[in-house]
């Protein structure tokens, strides 16, 4: 790997509501390369999401960020001031949500939008941001950017709004672009336009991404390494051709094996049974063990911890490789 | 060969584009969001409605059941006309289809027990009381993957998967012929998805259901229909036997579609990209509406001429002028 970009170490995130502690990230660590694209891929609940925002410091009441460190090029983004941090966010480290509709002010401009962003962080004179905002939005492929620029939100299409989202996100040129399930309320064909897109913008920044999803198809064609959240926990992380030939969590087995094959021929998902536990009463054990069909003795009882069982890959089970039930 | 359960012939469904009435005095102009369909469904079969946002494939799905009224064209059900039924007869017609909608937490009514919301369309049918009202609601539950103490419990006490699957007992509850399933897993996690997905066809196996399944994920429609019908601004492109669809497609807007779905697999290789968006459905493009996309669009006829739906061989039906004579 090249130089360390981001590293999270044993971060700790919880929200405290009227029902109790929400386990929301449970000591997890994490490290993203220069350049590199590293996927967070979990369902609803896994903790994926509330790992970015902590990276971003956005995490409110009543959620705290309890413990860990979280370096960005050697600093801790912790020990940052609330004023430090605006200086990061949107400058060094852009994120780019899910919905572009409620991420976007509607009573604003596109082009007011990105002129707020240019003008927080760099200055510039009146007329050499919207010049800018106009270069941004040619850079992000929206055709006819002098008028567009003028347009507020609610004219512009979902994939054009996502995509003046990515003009704003990049911006003041980020060395880190978190992208959270940039694409899920999207078309398919949007959605490959999308990824053309940032890929494009990635080879010309230099930018590290950081992208989060539940689609594991996005995943393969997008990233470098892969990292399976579940429950609040890291459970596998490898390269991207090694986690779909051989996938080592029985989570993550099952997660591939419920993908319907393109191609066909397969009569019948390899569902996983139950659902996603509850994070204010985790199961003892391992969190996957009531869902798990190796799960055995010690599954219930003890947690397995997060080993590297070769380079580059770790897992947390205590099964990890034994062959399906 | 079985008989045909659902006849759609030159279905036309046109919206205002104005939104009152007062607005509609300036504005004559109209959404043509089905605009001319024609398809059949067999007994038992699952026939796959695709497309992108704004094909027309939700309206389609609700005009075949009336839940709208047909602008124009014809809707046979069993050879009965439903467009024109009315009162009791078409109530009769009624209670042989149902439908299961895309988000499981706005189509229960929150205020209801599941019990409550699953004995509704029985009630409305007189078709049980008392303890063989009770019976049925155990049953029906039980059907759809749920133990009977959820018949107590209100929607929001639910996961995500557990409210659709509510959803699927009350399209059960009159034991219908027919259900037109809009979206019903584009709401959930990837796990859940296949739980219901294989809930969905162990349920055509037992009960001889025939589906009309409305989906944008190709792989999830792949996997669940016998045939497939692809729309594009509000008219079926292509239609056929899914095996062959999507081994071999013939008309360019599904070849794109096709070839713009992730894999699962980081050397499937890049995805094709198909550029610009869906037109406006208020104004759509003369000729072969695909036309200002396609890449395969032949000078001086799809411009102008619209293509007719025409039999290609092996079942599949086109509607492009390569195919034409």
């Amino acid at each position: 790997m090249s130089e360390v970009l981001l590293s999270i170490e044993n971060l700790v995130t919880r929200f405290y509501t009227e029902l109790g502690v929400v386990r929301a990230v449970d000591g997890n660590s994490l490290q993203l390369g220069e350049q590199e694209s590293l996927g967070v891929v979990g369902e609803s609940g896994s903790g994926k999401t509330v790992t970015a925002l902590s990276v971003m410091r956005l995490i409110e009441n009543p959620g705290r960020i309890e413990g860990g460190r979280i370096l960005f090029r050697g600093e801790d983004l912790l020990r940052k001031t609330e004023r430090q941090m605006r200086a990061i966010r949107g400058k060094d480290i852009a994120m780019v949500f899910q919905d572009s509709l409620s991420s976007l002010n509607p009573t604003l401009t596109i082009g007011e939008q990105i002129c707020r962003v240019l003008k927080f962080h760099l200055g510039l004179s009146h007329r050499e941001r919207w010049q800018r905002a106009v270069e941004l939005l040619a850079q992000v492929g929206i055709p006819e950017p002098e008028r567009r620029v003028k347009h507020y939100p609610h004219q512009f299409s979902g994939g054009m709004r996502q995509r003046a989202l990515i003009a704003m996100a990049i911006s003041c040129s980020p060395q880190l672009l978190i992208l959270d399930e940039p694409t899920t309320a999207l078309d398919v064909t949007i959605e490959a336009q999308i990824f053309e897109l940032v890929e494009g913008l990635k080879q010309a920044f230099g930018m590290g991404t950081f992208l989060i999803t539940h689609d594991l198809s996005v995943v393969a064609t997008f990233c470098d390494r892969v990292v399976i959240m579940y429950a609040g926990k890291i459970v596998e992380e490898a390269p991207v051709t090694e986690l779909y030939d051989r996938p080592l969590h029985p989570y993550t087995r099952g997660l591939l094996g419920s993908i319907p094959p393109l191609e066909g021929g397969k009569d019948r998902l390899d569902s996983i049974p139950g659902e996603v536990p509850d994070l204010i009463n985790l199961p003892p054990g391992c969190n996957f063990s009531p869902r798990c069909q190796q799960a055995g003795e010690r599954c219930w009882r003890e947690e397995p911890p997060l080993e590297a069982p070769a380079p580059g890959r770790r897992v947390a089970c205590w099964k990890a490789g034994e062959p399906d039930g | 060969m079985a008989e045909v359960l659902v006849e759609v012939r030159e279905l036309v469904k046109h919206f205002p584009a104005a939104g009152d009435w007062f607005a509609q005095l300036f504005d004559r102009r109209v959404v043509r969001a089905v605009d001319g369909v024609s398809f059949s469904i067999l007994r038992g079969e699952t026939l796959g409605l695709v497309g992108e946002s704004g094909s027309g494939k939700t309206t389609t799905g609700r005009v075949v059941i009336r839940l709208l009224e047909p602008t124009a064209g014809e809707v046979l059900f069993d050879g009965q006309d439903l467009v024109h039924l009315k009162g009791k007869r078409l109530k009769v017609l009624r209670k042989r289809m149902q439908m299961i909608f895309q988000d499981p937490s706005s189509s229960l009514n929150r205020r209801k027990t599941v019990g409550q919301i699953v004995a509704e369309p029985l009630r409305i049918h007189q078709l049980a009381t008392g303890r063989g009202l009770e019976a049925r609601l155990a049953k029906v539950v039980e059907q759809a993957g749920l133990s009977t103490k959820f018949l107590n419990r209100y929607p929001h006490e639910l996961s995500g998967g557990q409210r659709q699957r509510v959803g699927i007992a009350r399209a059960l509850a009159v034991e219908p012929e027919f259900i037109v399933c809009d979206e019903p897993v584009t709401a959930l996690d990837v796990s859940i998805q296949a739980q219901i997905l294989n809930l969905l066809m162990d349920l055509q196996d037992d009960l001889g259901l025939t589906y009309l399944f409305i989906a944008h994920d190709l792989s999830v429609v792949r996997h669940v229909s016998h045939r497939v019908a692809v729309m594009y601004l509000g008219k079926i492109v292509e239609i056929g036997e899914v095996d062959k669809i999507f081994s071999s497609p013939r008309h360019p807007y599904t070849r794109a579609l096709l070839a713009a779905v992730p894999r699962p697999d980081p050397r499937a290789g890049k995805r094709q990209v198909l550029h610009g968006e869906v037109p406006s459905p208020i104004d759509p493009p003369p000729g072969c509406r695909f036309h200002p996309r396609c890449s395969a669009k032949l000078a001086g006829i799809c411009e102008e001429e619209e293509p007719r739906l025409t039999a290609v061989g092996e079942g599949t039906q086109v509607a492009c002028h390569l195919y034409a004579g």
